[in-house]
C-alpha cells in the first residue's frame, strides 16, 4: 500500500531499494525491493522492529549510503551513480537531519552548531548568524546561545539539533529516532517543536521510530518486516486533518 | 593482587590491547634515548680499557717546556724501559709549491714513539720509515683541503721536507685534533735543520717510556719526583690518562643522557595524560563493576596491571629501538674519539633504561590511576560528564607530586652520579615545563579569542577542534614545544659564541696576528704589512720572565709550605708580559690605580695584574712580585688589578709593566694587523711573510672562526640529535593523543559528511587544527628559547641578541610540517568513512 497525493510531486521517490550486506560469507538482504513516493509538506514514519531495515532504509534515502539494488530520486535529484562530495551537496541543499543522539559537535557553542549547515555552503555569518538565533529562539534556548553541548541538556541539545536541521530550510527533513533518548515530557516537547516547524515550513517530515504515539501523530506510517514493507497507511491524524489525499499503489 | 584483577585486567585489555598500547607509547623515545647512551658509554669505556695504552702510545709520557737538563736524561737512564722523544711546537707551514701557510702541529719524534699501536697513514707503513728516509707525515684534511699528494713537499722553517704518508689516524687522539691545526710529524733530526727552535719559541719537550717488563708506573713517577731539579716535570700515565678520557666520556653520556632523561619525562607527562584520558573513557565501566560488588581496590589493581603491562611493552620497544640507536651514535661522535668503538649488548644499560621507563611512566601514570577510585557506582545509571581527576582530595594530590618529584629526582641523580646536579636540573625542567604549559594554555586562550567571523568556517571549526573534550592540547604543546626549545638554545648558543668570536673581525678589526716576531724581524715585517694593504693596529713588545718571590718568600719556600694554597701553575710558569703607558679596550681596572710610567727597575716598579692571577697566587693590592727578568731581577709592587676580556683577538696578557722598564729587556713581538681585500689578501699577506720569515707564527682570525664553527657544529649536532628524542617525543605522544581521539574525530568527520559538507572541507579542517598545533608549538618553545638566549646574551655573553629569524622560520616549518604528516597520516583512517556511521553509532 503507498500513499501519494495525486496533484504534488514527490520529493522522495523510492524504487526497488535493495540492500545486501555479506555477513559471515554469506549474502544477508536487509532490504528486499521496496518501493514507495512521498509527497512534499507531509509527516510519514517508517516504523517496524529490530532489525527490520528502517536505519538502512533512511541511509539510503538520505543518500547516506549506496544501494544493492533499486533507486532513490531526492528532490528530483536521482542518487545513482553520485559521487560522495555530490551527494554531501544534495544533503546541504535539501536535506535536514536529526539524530537520537543529538551529535552536536562538542566544540560549538549552541548557535555554532545551528550555523554549520549554511556556513558549509560559504554563508554570510552575519545573516546566518541572526537566523540561527531566531531558530534558536523558536525552539526555546534564545538564553543558551553560547553554551557548549556538555551545559546543556538532553532535551535541549536536541532542540538545538532541530534548529540546526531547519537552518538551511530543507526540503525534506529526516529524524532516527529523535525523542529514543530522551523521557517523555521533554520528548512530547520535542516532538511538538518538531511537528510545529515542519507545519509552518512546510518541510517534509520522515522519522524511523519504535514510539508508536510518535508515529500516530504523523500524516502516513510505513510499517516494515525484514526488509519487506509489511504495510504502509494514512494515519487517522491525516484523514481527519485532511491534510493529504492518499492514492495506495502498492 | 587477587586472581580477579589479574583475569579482569586482561579480559577488558585484550579486545584493546593496540589501544592500551598507544596510550604508553609516548615513553618509547626516551627510554630509546636512555639505552642508546648508556650502552654507547659503556662500549665507550669498555674500548678504553681494552685500548688504554694506545690512548697515550707509551706507559708513561713526562714533559717539560724546556729541553730536558742532563739530570733529567740520567733519570730516564736508569729506566728500564725503551724511550723515544719529541718536540712539539706551532708554526707556519708552508704547503705544496702554491705556498699556502697553514698555523699547524710540529711534532718532530725520535725513537719509536707510539710504542703501542700506529700512526696510520696512506700509503700504510709510512709513520715506521719517515724518521730514517728524513721526510713527513701531514694531517689527511690539510692535503685533501689543498690537493696535495704524497711526493710534494712541505717547508717547516728552512727545512724543506717531502710529504712521505698523509696521516689517518694517531693513536689517542681524536680527528678533532686537526681543527686546531694540521698535524705535521717530522724525524728529530730535521729540526735543526728548521732553525724554528729560538728563544721566545713556546715547546714541549716530551719523553716516551715502554717498560720492557710489567712496572709499576706509579712508583716510578714518584721515584722521579722525588729526585732533585724535577720539579717542572709533569707526568702522564696510561691510568691517568684513562681516567681522564674515562671523565671526559662521563660528563659528555651524562650531559646527552640528561638531555634523553628529558625526552623521558615529557614521553611520561603524554603517558599521565593519555592514561587520564582513558580512566574517563572507562568511567561507566568502573562504575558499573563497583554497582557489581567490585572493590575500589581491585578497580584500582585493574587498571593498574594494564598501565603496567603496557608501560613495560613500550619500555621494552623503546629498548630494542635504543640498542638500534647505539649502533650509529659512534657515527656522531667519530671524530672526537680516538678509536674506534667496540660495540656490544649491554644488558645493565638496557635493564636499567628499561626500568626507569616502567618506573617513570608508573610513577606519572600513578595521579590518573588514583582517580579510579573517586568514579561513584551512580555514574552506571546516570550518565554524566564527571572528571575523576576533580575528585581526588588535595591531600592525596600534593601527596602525589611530591612523591613523583622525589622519585624522578631521585632517578636521575642515580643515572647521573649526583643528587646536587639532579635537583638543579629537575628545578630547571620544572621551570621549563611550567613556563611550556603556561605559555601553551596562553596561546590557546589567544586563539580561542581568533574564532572570530571575519574568518571562514573551516577555519574556525579547525581551531575549535583544538579544544574538543578530553583533549590534549597543552600536553602536546609542551612536549614538542620542548624539543624546540632544546634545539632553539642550542643553535642560538652557538650562534653567541660564533658572534662573541667574530665581534672584532667587522672593517678595521683585526684579522690576523702574528706571533713570535724577533726584534730584528720587527720593523721588515711592519713594512710587510704595509706594503700589502694591511694596517698595523698593534705592534706589542713581549717580554718573558719567571717569578722568583712572592713579598719576599723564595717559590721554593712557597712550594714547600703545606699550608700555603698558592696555585703551583701560577708560581712556576713562564710569564709572557708586555708594557705600556695606557690600558687597551679588553682591560678594566677593578681596584687600586692604574701607572703608566715608572723609571728603570731600580726603584719598585707598579705593575698591574689580571684578577686570575691574583686569585692563583692569593695575593692582593701591595703585594711584592720578583720576577727573574732574563737573569736580572726586577721587584715589583701590585698596583692595580685588571679585568681582562681575553676573548678579543689582540694580544692581552696577566702581567702589564709601565713603560719606562723593559725596553732594553730582550724581547719579541706580537703584530695585530687589520688586511683589507678578504680572506684571499690575509692569506698571501701571510704567504709574503712566512717566507721571508719563517719562524714568525700566524694566527688568521677567520681560520679560527671556521675551525671554533665546524667544531661547535659537530657538539651541537651530538646535542641536537639527542634533543631530536624529544621532538620525536612530542611527535608519537600526538600520534597517540590522535588515535586516542579518533573515534571523536571519525564521528566529526562524518557528522560533517552527513551535513552536507565535501571531503575536501572535512581534511582543510584537520589540516588547519594540526598546523595550528604545530604552529603553537613552535611558537612555544622557540618563544622560550629567545628568551632563553636574550638571557644568556645579556648575563653570560654581553652581547645584544639578535635572533636568526630564518633559521627559526625554517624550524618552526619543519616541525608544522611533521605535525601535518602524521597527522596527515590519521586523516587517510577517517576520509573514507561513510556518512551511514553516524546512524550507526547512534543506533549503537
Amino acid at each position: 500500500m503507498s500513499a501519494e497525493s495525486a496533484n504534488t510531486i514527490p520529493i522522495l521517490r523510492v524504487n526497488g531499494l535493495t540492500k545486501t550486506y555479506n555477513s559471515a560469507g554469506s549474502p544477508l538482504t536487509v532490504l528486499d525491493h521496496v518501493s514507495f513516493d512521498i509527497p512534499q509538506g507531509i509527516s510519514c514514519a517508517i516504523i517496524g522492529p529490530s532489525g527490520s531495515g528502517k536505519t538502512t532504509l533512511l541511509g539510503l534515502c538520505a543518500g547516506l549510503d549506496q544501494p544493492s539494488e533499486g533507486g532513490v530520486e531526492l528532490a528530483g535529484n536521482p542518487l545513482n551513480g553520485k559521487t560522495e562530495d555530490q551527494l554531501a551537496k544534495i544533503r546541504n541543499q535539501h536535506v535536514g537531519f536529526i539524530f537520537q543522539s543529538f551529535q552536536l559537535i562538542p566544540t560549538l557553542t549552541a548557535v555554532e552548531n545551528v550555523m554549520v549547515p549554511v556556513e558549509l555552503r560559504g554563508g554570510d555569518y552575519q545573516t546566518v548568524y541572526e537566523k540561527a538565533i531566531v531558530l534558536l529562539k523558536d525552539v526555546g534556548l534564545g538564553h543558551r546561545l553560547d553554551h557548549y553541548p556538555t551545559q546543556l541538556s538532553g532535551g535541549e541539545q536536541q532542540r538545538v539539533a532541530i534548529a540546526r536541521a531547519f537552518i538551511n530550510d530543507p526540503e525534506i527533513l529526516f529524524a532516527d529516532e529523535p525523542t529514543g533518548n530522551l523521557d517523555t515530557e521533554t520528548g512530547q516537547q520535542v516532538e511538538s517543536i518538531l511537528f510545529d516547524l515542519n507545519k509552518r515550513q512546510g518541510t517534509t517530515l520522515v522519522i524511523v521510530t519504535h514510539d508508536n504515539e510518535l508515529a500516530a501523530k504523523c500524516d502516513r506510517i510505513i510499517r516494515l518486516k525484514a526488509g519487506k514493507i509489511e504495510r504502509d497507511e494514512l494515519t487517522a491524524e491525516a484523514t481527519s486533518a485532511e491534510a493529504v489525499t492518499p492514492e495506495l499503489n502498492a | 593482587m587477587d586472581l580477579f584483577s589479574l583475569k579482569t585486567a586482561w579480559r577488558d585489555a585484550r579486545s584493546q590491547l593496540g589501544s592500551l598500547l598507544l596510550y604508553c607509547s609516548g615513553i618509547i623515545a626516551g627510554v630509546a634515548a636512555l639505552v642508546a647512551i648508556l650502552s654507547f658509554r659503556a662500549d665507550v669505556l669498555l674500548t678504553v680499557d681494552e685500548q688504554a695504552k694506545e690512548l697515550l702510545g707509551a706507559d708513561l709520557e713526562i714533559r717539560h717546556n724546556e729541553s730536558f737538563t742532563e739530570t733529567h736524561e740520567a733519570i730516564f737512564d736508569t729506566l728500564s724501559a725503551h724511550q723515544a722523544r719529541a718536540v712539539e711546537f706551532s708554526s707556519m707551514v708552508i704547503y705544496g709549491d702554491a705556498g699556502e701557510t697553514r698555523l699547524s702541529q710540529i711534532r718532530a719524534i725520535s725513537g719509536g714513539f707510539p710504542f703501542y699501536g700506529e700512526i696510520k697513514t696512506e700509503p700504510a707503513g709510512a709513520s715506521l720509515r719517515y724518521q730514517e728516509e728524513g721526510t713527513a707525515l701531514v694531517d689527511r684534511p690539510v692535503m685533501n683541503q689543498l690537493g696535495l699528494a704524497v711526493g710534494d713537499s712541505i717547508q717547516v722553517g728552512s727545512a724543506r721536507l717531502e710529504i712521505s704518508g698523509k696521516i689517518l689516524e694517531v693513536p689517542g687522539e681524536s680527528a678533532a685534533f686537526s681543527l686546531i691545526g694540521p698535524r705535521v710529524y717530522l724525524p728529530m733530526s730535521a729540526i735543526e735543520g728548521t732553525g724554528l727552535l729560538q728563544r721566545g719559541s713556546r715547546v714541549q719537550h716530551k719523553a716516551y717510556f715502554a717498560f720492557e717488563n710489567e712496572a709499576d708506573v706509579r712508583a716510578i713517577v714518584s721515584n722521579i719526583r722525588e729526585s732533585e731539579g724535577t720539579e717542572r716535570l709533569r707526568f702522564t700515565t696510561v691510568e691517568s690518562r684513562k681516567d681522564d678520557f674515562s671523565e671526559i666520556v662521563d660528563n659528555l653520556t651524562r650531559f646527552l643522557g640528561m638531555i634523553g632523561f628529558v625526552a623521558l619525562l615529557l614521553g611520561a607527562l603524554g603517558v599521565a595524560s593519555a592514561v587520564y584520558v582513558y580512566i574517563k573513557r572507562k568511567s561507566a565501566t568502573v562504575a558499573t563493576m563497583r554497582c557489581l560488588g567490585v572493590s575500589s581496590s581491585q578497580t584500582l589493581t585493574i587498571f593498574s596491571i594494564q598501565v603496567i603491562a603496557m608501560g613495560f611493552a613500550g619500555a621494552a620497544v623503546g629498548a630494542v629501538i635504543g640498542v638500534l640507536v647505539q649502533q650509529f651514535l659512534p657515527l656522531l661522535f667519530m671524530e672526537f674519539l680516538p678509536f674506534e668503538i667496540v660495540q656490544a649488548l649491554s644488558w645493565p644499560s638496557i635493564l636499567l633504561g628499561l626500568g626507569t621507563g616502567v618506573l617513570i611512566s608508573l610513577v606519572f601514570a600513578l595521579l590518573p590511576l588514583l582517580s579510579v577510585n573517586t568514579i561513584p557506582p551512580l555514574l552506571a545509571i546516570r550518565s554524566a560528564d564527571f572528571s575523576p581527576l576533580a575528585h581526588i582530595r588535595k591531600r592525596v594530590f600534593s601527596g602525589i607530586i611530591v612523591m613523583a618529584l622525589v622519585v624522578v629526582t631521585g632517578v636521575l641523580a642515580l643515572l647521573i652520579e649526583s643528587v646536587l646536579a639532579a635537583v638543579a636540573f629537575m628545578a630547571g625542567l620544572i621551570i621549563a615545563i611550567l613556563l611550556l604549559l603556561g605559555v601553551s594554555k596562553l596561546l590557546i586562550f589567544a586563539l580561542r579569542r581568533l574564532r572570530l567571523p571575519a574568518f571562514s568556517y573551516t577555519w574556525r571549526q579547525g581551531v575549535a577542534n583544538l579544544f574538543r573534550p578530553n583533549n590534549q592540547t597543552a600536553v602536546l604543546i609542551t612536549t614538542l614545544g620542548m624539543g624546540m626549545l632544546l634545539i632553539g638554545v642550542m643553535s642560538i648558543s652557538r650562534d653567541m659564541i660564533l658572534d662573541r668570536i667574530a665581534f672584532q673581525t667587522g672593517d678595521e678589526q683585526p684579522n690576523l696576528v702574528f706571533y713570535d716576531v724577533q726584534s730584528d724581524q720587527n720593523d721588515d715585517i711592519i713594512r710587510l704589512a704595509e706594503e700589502n694593504n694591511a694596517s698595523v693596529l698593534q705592534n706589542v713588545p713581549i717580554v718573558s720572565m719567571r717569578l722568583t718571590e712572592l713579598n719576599g718568600r723564595t717559590i721554593q719556600e712557597l712550594r714547600d709550605d703545606e699550608e700555603s694554597n698558592i696555585s703551583g701553575w701560577a708560581l712556576r710558569r713562564e710569564y709572557r708580559v708586555t708594557y705600556r703607558s695606557e690600558l687597551n679596550d679588553a682591560e678594566t681596572i677593578t681596584s687600586g690605580q692604574w701607572i703608566g710610567e715608572a723609571d728603570g727597575f731600580d726603584s719598585v716598579v707598579p705593575i698591574s695584574v689580571g684578577q686570575q692571577i691574583i686569585d692563583e697566587l692569593n695575593a692582593s693590592l701591595g703585594d711584592r712580585l720578583t720576577f727573574d727578568v732574563q737573569g736580572i731581577p726586577v721587584e715589583t709592587e701590585i698596583a692595580s688589578v685588571r679585568d681582562i676580556d681575553f676573548q678579543r683577538p689582540e694580544p692581552n696578557f696577566f702581567v702589564l709593566f709601565p713603560s719606562g722598564v723593559l725596553e732594553p729587556a730582550p724581547q719579541f713581538f706580537a703584530t695585530v694587523l687589520n688586511v683589507s681585500g678578504g680572506p684571499d689578501e690575509v692569506a698571501r699577506l701571510q704567504q709574503v711573510i712566512v717566507q721571508a720569515h719563517p719562524n714568525v707564527s700566524a694566527l688568521d682570525i677567520g681560520l679560527v672562526l671556521e675551525s671554533v664553527r665546524t667544531f661547535l657544529e659537530k657538539i651541537e649536532m651530538a646535542v641536537q640529535f639527542m634533543a631530536l628524542f624529544s621532538v620525536l617525543t612530542g611527535l608519537i605522544v600526538l600520534g597517540s593523543a590522535i588515535a586516542i581521539s579518533r573515534f571523536q574525530r571519525i564521528k566529526e568527520a562524518v557528522l560533517l559528511r552527513t551535513l552536507g559538507a565535501v571531503q575536501k572541507q572535512v581534511n582543510r579542517i584537520q589540516m588547519i587544527e594540526y598546523a595550528l598545533l604545530g604552529l603553537l608549538a613552535s611558537l612555544a618553545g622557540l618563544g622560550l628559547s629567545l628568551i632563553a638566549g636574550w638571557l644568556i646574551a645579556w648575563f653570560w655573553f654581553e652581547l645584544a641578541y639578535v635572533p636568526d629569524f630564518v633559521s627559526l622560520a625554517i624550524t618552526t616549518l619543519a616541525i608544522v610540517l611533521l605535525v601535518l604528516a602524521v597527522g596527515a597520516l590519521n586523516m587517510r583512517r577517517i576520509s573514507g568513512r561513510k556518512p551511514l556511521e553516524i546512524l550507526r553509532t547512534a543506533e549503537a
